[in-house]
This record gives structure tokens, C-alpha cells and sequence, in this order.
């Protein structure tokens, strides 16, 4: 369930490129971490981590819901409730 | 992976890593509080605001998780027991931050520090350091704990199920008083920023249809791709920007957007009903993304252009506006600065976020410290930048603004007279050319502090980005508040129309179904109709309006506050914790004195300028013996009316209070003596089965 955080993913990658000569490739992949990173705190992956949520627990059972159907839902339920403060 | 959570178990490195941060908080704090001179570099408030909560949220923060509230890592969370996949999800700890954060943060933290600082920049920035580490971060983080345990409850019911049903009604009728406040005031804040300014009008006017815009990209066009989304968003509103320099030099367009403040008050409150009955995907919830993203984006760059500029504050550490003569708000230091600090410091409304949706993401309990504690520690460092932008000001300048013209005098050649004369040298010419550089016509008067703090920030940015475009940046600045101003006061009108939905359904059951669209026109009208009456006074009020607005807030704010810290306490002796119930206590004890001193001045004092009831008095005898000029006269009846109405709201937030203190301290008592009582509700303890613990 947990996610890596950002950070020990990046130094994870260093730490393994350093055995070899492709440092290069760890810029590469620090930006690809960080892209992701970017999506899951703005909640631009939500659709995939419901999909790939929803394969896991309902494995096989139902569809899961349109791009478009799960935004709707999900915006729906969001403000349902105190959203802001001062 | 148990973290260390109690100071012994450090290592020698880690310890003299801290004590060299303990050392150097020291340093900064001590340069803040002991420096006299003609300025001081803001960088020391960064330093010593930095600290201050490292420390805090490392070793309190470690100490109330680990001895007051005994976080169990190995305990099933809401999230985990309950999954549904949808409001309760575990989900990374990051994420939760993010959207707690977000909720969190909104514009009081930037407008009162600004408004305190007529006092100079000492005593707000104690309060703000103090109040946060032991106070509001204390208030997040045991509440979101207490919810935690309890199935993630809301404030409201665990109010109920801990204090009875008379707690229960009073945090709730207490919400809502204080969400037709909030929304008087911040509305009052925008209208003063957009007042006779084609330029500002037009900007924040071009906020709704890119708001729109998003909301249909990002439902039809491209559905949830809220970066794409955003990224055109913003981009949008920094053509705006751009286009309302444009506009304000065109000779008719201009013409178009040029509104004095009651015109502006009635626009507002029609596009607050209208942004109430609409629905949320076409603007509500699209604003509410961009709005997150420029609040995030901008407190970074402001960050980080203190940090590279490293500008001199220039106000005194404290001003001769300690005694009550303050021109922006009337009243002593003690109680006015800790009701004006307000949500920087401690805010009863995060209650409601850290009791809402937060409890039920969070996978782990151990990670409440880390959401609760550190979310606000960060919210208060907004307020200590605030702080920073408000006092880079020349005084003089601070108090042109920032001053109504009631107090000052219409005239900006008295006005300059009477600001000088207090010791904060200041000129028309000066405030003319200022005026000039940030593309406005003149900067008097411009209450709210939203004016001020775009043009200290305007001021950082161009000198820090290497950019003499001040004009843009202040709009750029007046812009972004407007909008998360906005946002706030769409979806409080939201929440507050739910809850009199919720109220009214007990009596008419018809208007509690929250989907029935006559129900949510007539709750819709109460609820715009409620602040927008205060947002209309406020800006016929010859004070400003802020005066008496910001204060009320504040007030309703802190007693909020003091609501949920009586939950708290109470769920801490019920635990069998009594030896550490001080924990939240004593900062609940201090809200009691401040808000109670607040209140009784505002009630009681004798001063034109804080007494509600001296000034209805005094009014109202000038308008008897007839020495009110005719327009005066026919606003004073609406004046005294709304001065009166005022001392009935603060005599309830009063009441409501101490009634529900001596309640917390009768089943507290009761608690401790065996007595009969409400018993804790908190849930059972279920082992975590997630592979991390």
C-alpha cells in the first residue's frame, strides 16, 4: 500500500548507480521519479491508482469507471463536506 | 522501520545536529527580541521561525506523541478498517500532507500578521512562534488523533458523543456564526483590493471565466488531467494580469471596471449566491485547484526571494500602538494581537479539516504527528512570511495603506500630517510615486491588508528576480489572494448552506434533502444573505469596517479553537492521562483569558474605537442633537443597528464558551472521580495488517 516517497526513491537509484559507469541515466530516472511524484501529489494519477486499485480488490469483479465517470464521482464526493478553511 | 520517537534514543551526531539548530534558534529568536536599531535583516525571522518549529515538532510534538496520546503504529486506522476505496483509502503519508496542507492554508494567516503589525514586528512574530509550537500545532494534531480513534468522526459529533448533547449544539451553531464572519471580512478584504482599480477589478474578474474554462476542460475535453488543466490555468491568469495593465490604459475599457466599494460589496455578494447554486465542476472545484497551486507556488517564491534578497525589516520592534490608538484596528497589545495573529497562530477551523478527511486517508496512526503538527507548523511559517512582507515596508508607507480614512482624515495631505506626526515619516509625493509604480491611483486607505501585502511582496519579487516590473507584480500578488480569498468564500457559503440545510431539516424536513434545489436556493440566500449584510456595513463603515469585522473573526475564530481544545482535553483525562491533560489545557486555559478579555473590551470599553456599545451610544447621541453631517446621518441608524447586532454576536460567542468550558471541567471532574459521564468513545484496538508496521 505505501508508496516509496520521492526522496528514497531517487537515493535508492544513486546509490545503485554508482557501482556503475550510467550516472547519466540517474538524471533521467530522478526526473521520471520526480514526474510521477508530481502526478500523485496533484492527483493527476488518481484514475491509474484507482484502476490498479481497483484490479487488486475487486479483482475480475465489475468494471471499474470511465476516466470521465471517475472524475465526475470523485469531484462529486470531494465536496461533499468542508473543503476550505480560513 | 520504528522511528525514534523519544529524545534518548538519539545518536551523538543526531544530538549535536540539534543542538547546533537549538543553538541557532536561540541566536535568531534572541536577535529578533533584543535588536534596537534602524532595521533588521528579515533573514533572522526565517531562521529563528525555522528552528523554532524543527524543535517543536521533533522533540514536543515527539513527546505528546509518545507520552500524552500514546500513538500506536501497530493500531488499525479508519482507513484500513473501514476501506471503501473512497473516503477512507489508506494513502501515502505525502499525499495526505498535501491535501491537508491545502485545506488548511488559506488567507488568514497572510492578512492577520499583516494587520498586527501596527504593533510592530515583535510581539505578532512571538505570538506566531509560541502560539504555534504549543498551541495550534498541539490543537491539529491531538484533534486529528482524537478522530483517528473514533472512526474519523467530525469535531461536532465527538463534541457530542464526549460532551453531551449541549457541546455537541454549541460547537455547531458556533461554526456557523463564525463562517458568516469569515466571509464578511475576506470579502470586505478583496472589495478594499479592487476599489476604484480597473486594473485589480479586471484581473479578478477574469478569474471566473478561466475558472469556468478549467472546470470544462477538465470534466469534458481532457477528464482528471489536472496538470494540463492547471498548467493552461495559470498560464491564463498571467495573461490576465498582463491584459488588466492593458485595460486599465484604455481609455473606456477602464471606465468598465472602475467600482467604488459598495458597488464592488454587491457584486461579490451576487456572485456568491451564484457560485453557491451552481455546480461545483463549473467553478467551484476547478478555482479550487488553481487556487491550491498558486497559493503553493507563490509562498515558495516568496520564500525563497526572502531568502536570496534577505530585505531589511523597517518597522520599529514595537510602536507607540501597544496603548490601543492603533490606527488599523483599536485596542491594547494584550488581548488584540493574539485575536487579530489569529489563524497563523492557533485556528479552531483546522478542527474541522484535521476531524473531516484527513483521519479517514491516513494508513498509519504514527504518521499524525507528521500531518497534524507539521501542516501547521508549515502554515504558521506563511504567517511568519507575512509577517516579513508586511514590515519590509517603510512604516510610514505601512500605515498610508493601511489606515481608513476615519482615522487619518480623507485628505491624503492630512492623512501624511497625522502618520508623520506618530513618528512613521511618510509623503504624498512618496505615496503617489508608489502608487504610480504598482499602476494604481492612489494606495490611501486601502484597508484589509491584502493592498499592503501585494505591494511588500511586488517590492521582494521585483528585487529578488532581477525584474522592475512592479506594477505586474503587485497585481500578479493582489490577484492570487483574490482568488484563494474567493475560493474560501464559495465554499464556505457551501458548507455553511449544508449545515443550515442540516439545522432547518429537523423543523422542515423538506429543506434538509441537500439536493432539493428549493432547498438550496432558500439556504443559499440565508446563508449569502447573513455575510453579505456584514460585507455591505463594512464597506459603508466610516472605520473601514475591518475594525470591527477582523476582531469579530478573530474572536469567533479563537473560541472555535477553544471548542475543540475542550474536546480534546476531555478525551486526554478520559484516556487516564490527567498528569499530561496540561498538554492541552493550559493553551485552552490562555485562548479562555484572551478571547474573554477580547470580547468583554469589545463589549464594555469606553473607547469609540472598541466598544461596540460606546460607539452605538455615542453615534446615536450625535444623531439626536443633529451634528451629523446629512450623509452621515442617514447611514448612522444602519450604523448603530449593525454596532448593537455586533455586541449580541460577541456576548454569544461569550456565553457559548464558558458555557462549554464548565461543562469540559464538570465531566473532566467527573471523569476523575468516578462519577457518571459520557464514556470515551473511542473504538476498540484492531491489529494493522499492513505489511509496514
Amino acid at each position: 500500500m505505501e508508496i516509496k516517497t520521492p526522496w528514497s526513491r531517487v537515493r535508492e537509484v544513486w546509490r545503485r548507480s554508482s557501482r556503475g559507469p550510467v550516472r547519466a541515466a540517474w538524471l533521467f530516472t530522478a526526473a521520471a521519479a520526480l514526474w510521477r511524484a508530481l502526478r500523485t501529489v496533484t492527483g493527476d494519477d488518481a484514475y491509474e491508482r484507482y484502476v490498479a486499485h481497483h484490479r487488486l480488490h475487486h479483482g475480475g469483479k465489475g468494471v471499474p469507471m470511465s476516466r470521465a465517470e471517475y472524475f465526475r464521482a470523485e469531484q462529486r464526493r470531494r465536496w461533499d463536506g468542508i473543503r476550505r478553511c480560513c | 522501520m520504528q522511528q525514534p520517537d523519544t529524545p534518548t534514543s538519539m545518536g551523538w551526531g543526531q544530538r549535536l545536529v540539534w543542538a547546533v539548530v537549538a543553538v541557532l534558534g536561540a541566536g535568531a529568536a534572541g536577535a529578533i527580541a533584543l535588536h534596537r536599531g534602524e532595521s533588521i535583516n528579515s533573514i533572522w525571522f526565517i531562521v529563528a521561525a525555522v528552528c523554532i518549529y524543527a524543535l517543536g515538532f521533533r522533540f514536543y510534538g515527539a513527546f505528546v506523541a509518545a507520552r500524552v496520546l500514546a500513538l500506536d503504529a501497530t493500531r488499525a486506522t479508519p482507513a484500513e478498517r473501514l476501506n471503501d476505496g473512497r473516503d477512507y483509502l489508506p494513502t501515502n503519508r505525502w499525499i495526505v500532507f498535501g491535501h491537508h496542507f491545502a485545506a488548511i492554508a488559506g488567507p488568514g494567516p497572510l492578512i492577520g500578521p499583516t494587520l498586527a503589525a501596527q504593533f510592530g514586528y515583535l510581539p505578532g512574530t512571538i505570538w506566531i512562534l509560541i502560539g504555534a509550537v504549543l498551541g495550534g500545532c498541539v490543537q491539529d494534531f491531538v484533534i486529528l488523533f482524537c478522530s483517528l480513534r473514533r472512526n474519523g468522526r467530525s469535531l461536532g459529533q465527538m463534541a457530542r458523543d464526549e460532551l453531551g448533547a449541549l457541546g455537541g449544539a454549541v460547537a455547531l451553531i458556533g461554526v456557523m456564526a463564525i463562517m458568516i464572519i469569515l466571509i464578511a471580512v475576506l470579502g470586505l478584504v478583496v472589495v478594499n483590493a479592487m476599489k476604484h482599480s480597473p486594473w485589480a477589478t479586471s484581473t479578478v474578474a477574469a478569474t471566473l471565466p478561466i475558472a469556468v474554462l478549467i472546470g470544462l476542460y477538465m470534466r469534458s475535453f481532457r477528464p482528471g488531467r489536472v496538470i494540463e488543466g492547471t498548467a493552461l490555468g495559470v498560464a491564463l491568469l498571467v495573461l490576465s494580469v498582463v491584459a488588466g495593465g492593458w485595460i486599465n490604459h484604455h481609455p473606456v475599457l477602464r471606465g468598465w471596471f472602475d467600482y467604488n466599494g459598495p458597488q464592488l460589496a454587491l457584486m461579490i455578494i451576487a456572485y456568491g449566491f451564484a457560485a453557491a447554486v451552481l455546480p461545483v465542476w463549473l467553478l467551484l472545484a476547478p478555482r479550487d485547484y488553481l487556487s491550491t497551486f498558486m497559493k503553493i507556488g507563490t509562498i515558495v517564491a516568496l520564500a525563497i526571494a526572502i531568502v536570496i534578497l534577505q530585505p531589511e525589516v523597517k518597522m520599529p520592534a514595537m510602536t507607540q500602538f501597544v496603548d490601543g490608538t492603533g490606527p488599523i484596528f483599536g485596542g491594547t497589545l494584550f488581548p488584540f494581537v493574539f485575536i487579530t495573529v489569529a489563524c497563523g497562530a492557533i485556528s479552531g477551523f483546522h478542527a474541522l479539516i484535521s476531524s473531516g478527511t484527513t483521519p479517514k486517508l491516513l494508513g498509519n496512526e504514527r504518521d499524525a504527528r507528521f500531518i497534524g503538527y507539521g501542516a501547521m507548523a508549515m502554515e504558521s511559517f506563511v504567517a511568519i512570511m507575512a509577517m516579513v512582507a508586511a514590515t519590509v515596508l517603510d512604516p510610514g508607507v505601512y500605515f498610508a495603506i493601511n489606515s481608513p480614512a476615519g482615522v487619518v482624515g480623507a485628505e491624503t495631505a492630512r492623512a501624511v500630517q497625522t502618520i508623520s506626526d506618530w513618528g512613521f515619516p511618510v509623503t504624498v509625493e512618496q505615496m503617489t510615486a508608489l502608487a504610480r509604480e504598482m499602476g494604481e491611483a492612489t494606495l490611501f486607505a486601502r484597508t484589509g491588508g491584502a493592498p499592503s501585502l501585494a505591494v511588500g511582496m511586488a517590492s521582494i519579487f521585483s528585487q529578488a528576480f532581477g525584474s522592475t516590473l512592479l506594477a505586474l507584480w503587485y497585481h500578479f500578488a493582489i490577484m492570487f489572494e483574490a482568488l484563494f480569498i474567493l475560493t474560501t468564500l464559495d465554499a464556505g457559503t457551501r458548507v455553511a448552506r449544508f449545515m443550515l440545510q442540516d439545522m432547518l431539516g429537523n423543523i422542515f424536513p423538506a429543506l434538509g434533502r441537500t439536493s432539493w434545489y428549493p432547498s438550496v436556493l432558500i439556504c443559499s440566500a440565508m446563508v449569502v444573505a447573513g455575510w453579505g449584510y456584514f460585507l455591505y456595513i463594512g464597506t459603508i463603515d466610516p472605520l473601514g469596517g475591518i475594525n470591527s469585522l477582523w476582531p469579530l473573526f478573530g474572536i469567533a475564530n479563537q473560541m472555535l479553537a477553544a471548542i475543540a481544545l475542550c474536546v480534546a482535553t476531555t478525551v486526554i483525562v478520559k484516556s487516564g492521562r490527567l498528569r499530561h491533560a496540561w498538554v492541552t489545557a493550559v493553551p485552552l486555559g490562555w485562548l479562555v483569558v484572551i478571547t474573554t478579555a477580547a470580547a468583554w473590551e469589545k463589549l464594555f470599553s469606553p473607547g469609540l474605537r472598541i466598544g461596540f456599545l460606546a460607539h452605538a451610544n455615542d453615534l446615536s447621541q450625535k444623531l439626536a442633537a443633529g451634528v451629523l453631517p446629512p450623509g452621515k446621518a442617514a447611514q448612522a441608524p444602519q450604523l448603530i443597528f449593525n454596532d448593537r447586532l455586533d455586541a449580541v454576536l460577541t456576548a454569544f460567542f461569550l456565553v457559548t464558551t464558558w458555557v462549554l468550558v464548565i461543562e469540559t471541567v464538570r465531566i473532566c471532574h467527573a471523569a476523575v472521580t468516578g462519577r457518571r459521564c459520557p464514556p470515551s468513545a473511542e473504538t476498540p484496538y484492531v491489529r494493522t495488517q499492513l505489511a509496514e508496521a
